[in-house]
């Protein structure tokens, strides 16, 4: 079966508030080429209650994030099946959402592992016992390779024979890059380490050059403890909102490298430090994530 | 699985012409893709069935930094600088707005799987459906034929939507429904030969009183305003109201024309406008243009002769004998409401969006769509209320809203839980927080500023501080356009507001003209007049102080309009003009954006050398004295002296014209004659002044009147002349833009 549109949506753990933020991030998304597909326009429905939010408008592909979740919506694939169209939409939306994180300005979280599989197509999926039956058929062999057989999946469109034949699935502890390693490539970097974040970043060649020649610099993790015991670079623990109380103990005129884990939120201390004057931090451009891919392939990426 | 399409799906449900027809367009699309069908050919085909372009689809976006190509990747296009591969508008026209639930349905369900999950209202009691795909758009007319609604001669050159007052049939001051002959007058004219060969489209309406605002027939190609004489029904026809970018007001065809004879009589309307109407320049080509130059009484007595030779045909009455039912039976009794306890938010709703109907315990709801806008899941979960509570009673408004009829009152507060479920209890229904929009920069082509955008901004300003509003500034109504076109009606508007721009510094920043003492009653019987441009930032607070200024100014009883009046022009310029300067860049960059937008409003910001700044500046300065001598002009107007006005409007085209003469040619003296003949040359005859889609419309109006530039005397001249004169100034602006622009790109070093 190959239906006209087929989307997937992650609820969101925190949306963003206000939703404007969600405007400039998808401008920036369309002017740094972050995300996949050919992009339009951005559409402003907060004036919609419960409406599509704000939606980053696409040739073959619509992004959105509204109060309950983020959605991607994969169209225009001609005879492209369905369980392929899911691989296609769920790599394009997990891309985004490491867009989003590595993002300095933006502030919102979603879940990869609570996501909604709707087929918009009443001629080939319609809602019925028959239509649904052949949406699950086709996409339940596709959720067990990429979530195991332990995932969840609950058909939720019952209630309305007229709505798209939905999914949901839980998937407990999901592992996102694990996911993403099984879908097929797509058109843009996973991480954009290219796109700067703040007006202070550094790259990691360039902290691995620091670090090598021994200058004294002071590492600062503004992670999570969970994120720094999974796999860190020695650097003080400092999770970000904490950092103010912190920030009268440290040296004004300390050479301070703040990274995270993509580098948004790194981003968004290195501003509060540069505020509270401190005029030698920097950050390191797409985290940890960008430490591990170019320097040490070693350590273990989450 | 086998690949079952729409066409077999459908096969055999739709009308048989309807379904050929749409057979046809599919295979013109085939042909367009293959490089079969000429570009221009083609793009007539396709408007014809309401399929259009949007802001785009060259190809080309502006994303804050730099204008960048959208790498499409298909090379032919369905029409002049529309690239094949961009998506664009659907226009669904439905006749005088009104829908059945399983139409709801069907729109929920394409906006779901060929848009963005959005229905929009337009002001013309359309349904548009924005990023669909030209191919997909078959398939799309395919399941509305399949439910009698049709999308042909939604745009183009034809007859578009006959709209009609929402309230027909079931309002208190009308003489009859008119519903019934709006939906025949659509059904006659569609694919009629005679309305084949316009230049221009033609727009249609209906309204069942002279009184009221909802039929807003004034402005409309043509106008029936329902009537009885001697027991028998009738319309008053008026005809070459138009808004656009110089509005006029229809002219009386006929106080009466009987029902049986009011389909011949426009077809020979029609056949007069198709033979005489101007047919090159689409600027001149609306039948509004062509009265003005036949002068009324001519056309008139061309219509009746036209009348005579008319073939007969059975149609022109045959509908009569059957008249097209509209709406079905009301499903439930009507029935008072009862003073039983009410849920939460009811009464602030009732006051605003329910009112009652001529039929006793029945009444109208009004839901209130922000910007006209619902999702496809309120579109199903209205169609569940309406099978409910109202059946097939469902209609649009120009002021696009929905409305359901026959709500038995009893049922009011379960009908109100219902809609406040799904978000469509809003309050404030046809109130000053109804903000009216076109879409503007979203998505047209022709938008300057976003009228969306701060047309939401309004709305959510004023619905916070509603409760503490003065209930006359409660009843005022505020419409809004992205440009000088008037899709938002911004003419009948207490306030109403177009989109512009103007240079700041070498930047562009997004303004909005301000239009005053509009009025939509009396089938919007008077049009406002121009204020002056604020920024579009400002223009929240120009509201604030154009209502608190009325609150507090006010004589008892004194309407808006006629406070504006009262105070005289250049008192109202005077509460407006602080709020008319740009803050600098570095203190306010906010004004250098548009709302809901986060790119900069600029197209002049690459690399300015001192050179082009000074050219900037200069045209500036000269620009300032044409705009002051087109307020003047206003003034006049005003004050009744109309030979003053046409000769303020003139000298201040001069003075534009020689604004930008003067960037070119710094000696130019302050002689008409050699000002016009320099500024033809330079800008005129270059088409260096013509802007992509106006062309030389607006420098033809200076040529126009430098050719005769006698004063008539006349209101209706003396107040066309003033609006010609401030587009001439947006036009010498865009220029001027245009020119800094080019300028800009000349001065970026190679390699940048």
């Amino acid at each position: 079966m190959n239906p006209i549109r087929l989307s997937v949506k992650f609820a969101a753990i925190e949306a963003p508030e206000p939703l404007d933020a969600a405007i400039p991030l998808f401008h920036r998304f369309m002017q740094q080429g972050l995300v996949e597909g050919l992009l339009i326009d951005v559409a402003d429905y907060q004036h919609v209650p419960q409406g599509p939010g704000i939606l980053l408008v696409g040739h073959d592909i619509d992004y959105g994030v509204d109060e309950t979740g983020f959605v991607a919506i994969r169209k225009r694939q001609d005879g492209v099946s369905a369980a392929d169209q899911f691989r296609d939409v769920l790599r394009m939306a997990l891309g985004a959402l490491q867009a989003m994180e590595a993002d300095a300005e933006f502030r919102a979280s979603f879940d990869p592992g609570q996501l909604r599989v709707a087929v918009m197509d009443r001629l080939h999926a319609p809602n019925t016992d028959e239509g649904a039956a052949v949406v699950e058929s086709e996409l339940a062999p596709v959720f067990a390779e990429l979530f195991g057989t332990d995932a969840k999946i609950t058909r939720t469109d019952r209630d309305d024979a007229r709505a798209p034949v939905t999914l949901e699935i839980a998937v407990a502890g999901i592992d996102a890059e694990a996911v993403l390693a099984k879908l097929p490539p797509g058109s843009v970097p996973r991480i954009p380490y290219a796109a700067p974040q703040s007006d202070w970043d550094i790259t990691a060649e360039e902290l691995k050059e620091l670090r090598d020649s021994g200058s004294d610099l002071l590492l600062i993790d503004v992670r999570e403890q969970s994120e720094f015991d999974t796999v860190n670079l020695g650097g003080q623990l400092v999770p970000l909102g904490t950092l103010d109380l912190e920030i009268p103990e440290l040296a004004k005129d300390a050479h301070l490298v703040v990274h995270c884990k993509a580098g948004g939120r790194g981003a968004e201390a290195v501003k509060q430090l540069r505020k509270a004057g401190f005029e030698n931090a920097w950050n390191l451009r797409g985290g940890i994530l960008a430490w591990i891919d170019r320097i040490d392939s070693s350590l273990p990426r989450y | 699985m086998s690949a079952i399409t729409w066409k077999d799906r459908l096969a055999g449900q739709m009308d048989p012409d309807w379904e050929a027809e749409i057979d046809q367009f599919e295979a013109q699309v085939e042909l367009r893709k293959q490089g079969k069908l000429e570009d221009k050919v083609f793009a007539e085909t396709r408007l014809r069935r309401g399929v259009y372009g949007q802001r785009y689809d060259n190809g080309e976006r502006f994303d804050g930094f730099a204008t960048r190509q959208l790498p499409f990747a298909d090379v032919p296009t369905k029409g002049p600088e529309t690239l094949w591969d961009a998506p664009g508008m659907t226009r669904i026209k439905v006749p005088y707005g009104g829908v059945s639930p399983q139409q709801l349905e069907v729109l929920s369900d394409l906006a779901e799987e060929y848009s963005d999950e959005i229905l929009h209202v337009t002001t013309r009691q359309d349904y548009q459906l924005h990023f669909v795909h030209i191919e997909d758009t078959p398939d799309l007319m395919r399941r509305l034929a399949a439910v009698g609604i049709t999308t042909r001669e939604a745009c183009g050159n034809s007859v578009r939507n006959v709209t009609a007052c929402p309230l027909s049939g079931v309002c208190k001051t009308e003489s009859f429904d008119v519903s019934p002959y709006a939906r025949a007058l659509m059904e006659f004219l569609l694919g009629h030969p005679d309305v084949q060969d316009f230049g221009r489209k033609f727009k249609p309406a209906f309204s069942g009183c002279e009184q009221e605002a909802c039929g807003l027939v004034q402005l409309h190609d043509a106008g029936f305003i329902a009537r009885v004489k001697d027991g028998k029904r009738g319309f008053k026809v008026v005809v070459g109201g138009g808004l656009g970018a110089v509005p006029h007001q229809a002219h009386v065809l006929s106080e009466f024309t009987a029902v049986e004879d009011f389909l011949v009589e426009i077809q020979a309307v029609a056949r007069v406008f198709a033979r005489l109407g101007e047919k090159k320049n689409r600027n001149r080509a609306r039948i509004k243009f062509l009265i003005a130059e036949l002068g009324i009484e001519e056309f008139k007595r061309l219509v009746v002769e036209e009348i005579k030779t008319v073939p007969p045909d059975p149609r022109h009455t045959e509908f009569l004998e059957d008249l097209p039912v509209t709406g079905g039976a009301a499903p439930r009794p009507p029935q008072r409401l009862d003073g039983g306890a009410k849920p939460p938010g009811f009464d602030v709703w009732h006051e605003t969006n329910v009112s009652s109907q001529r039929q006793e315990g029945y009444a109208v709801v009004t839901i209130n769509l922000p910007l006209g806008d619902l999702t496809s899941r309120q579109g199903r979960a209205l169609a569940d209320i309406a099978r409910e509570y109202v059946g097939d009673n469902i209609r649009t408004s120009v002021e696009q809203n929905m409305l359901l009829r026959f709500v038995s009152e009893a049922d009011l507060p379960a009908l109100y839980s219902a809609l406040d479920v799904v978000g469509l209890a809003i309050p404030g229904a046809g109130t000053i927080v109804d903000v009216t929009s076109c879409p503007g920069t979203d998505t047209c082509k022709l938008g300057i500023a976003a009228s969306r955008g701060l047309a939401a901004e309004l709305r959510t300003r004023l619905a916070t501080k509603s409760a503490s509003l003065d209930d006359a500034v409660k009843n005022m109504r505020i419409k809004i356009s992205g440009c000088f076109n008037s899709c938002g009606q911004h003419h009948i508007a207490d306030i109403g507001f177009y989109g512009n721009s103007r240079g700041i510094d070498g930047r562009r920043v997004p303004h909005f003209q301000v239009i005053l003492g509009g009025q939509s009653r009396e089938n919007a019987a008077q049009y406002g007049m121009a204020m002056g441009s604020v920024p579009s930032k400002a223009a929240p607070e120009v509201v604030d102080a154009l209502t608190e200024g009325y609150v507090q100014g006010r004589e008892k009883g004194e309407t808006f309009q006629e406070w504006i009046g009262r105070l005289g022009k250049r008192n109202v310029r005077g509460i407006i003009q602080p709020f008319m300067k740009v803050p600098a860049y570095d203190a306010q960059p906010g004004f250098y954006t548009d709302w809901s937008d986060a790119r900069e409003f600029t197209i002049g910001d690459l690399g300015i050398g001192e050179c082009a700044g000074e050219i900037v500046s200069l045209f500036g300065i000269e620009v300032m004295k044409a705009e002051s001598q087109v307020f003047d002009a206003q003034c006049s107007l005003e004050e009744g002296d109309y030979e003053a006005a046409e000769d303020h409007a003139y000298r201040s085209m001069l003075s534009a014209a020689r604004a930008l003469v003067r960037m070119e040619y710094i000696d130019v003296t302050e002689d008409p004659s050699e000002i016009v003949t320099q500024w033809k040359t330079r800008f005129f005859d270059t088409e260096r002044f013509f802007d992509r889609f106006a062309k030389g419309k607006f420098g033809q109006y200076l040529l126009d009147w430098h050719a005769k530039p006698v004063p008539s005397g006349d209101r209706a001249n003396a107040a066309r002349r003033v609006e010609e004169a401030q587009l001439f100034i947006e036009a010498s602006h865009g220029c001027e833009a245009r020119l800094a622009a080019e300028q800009a790109a000349l001065e970026v070093p190679a390699g940048a």
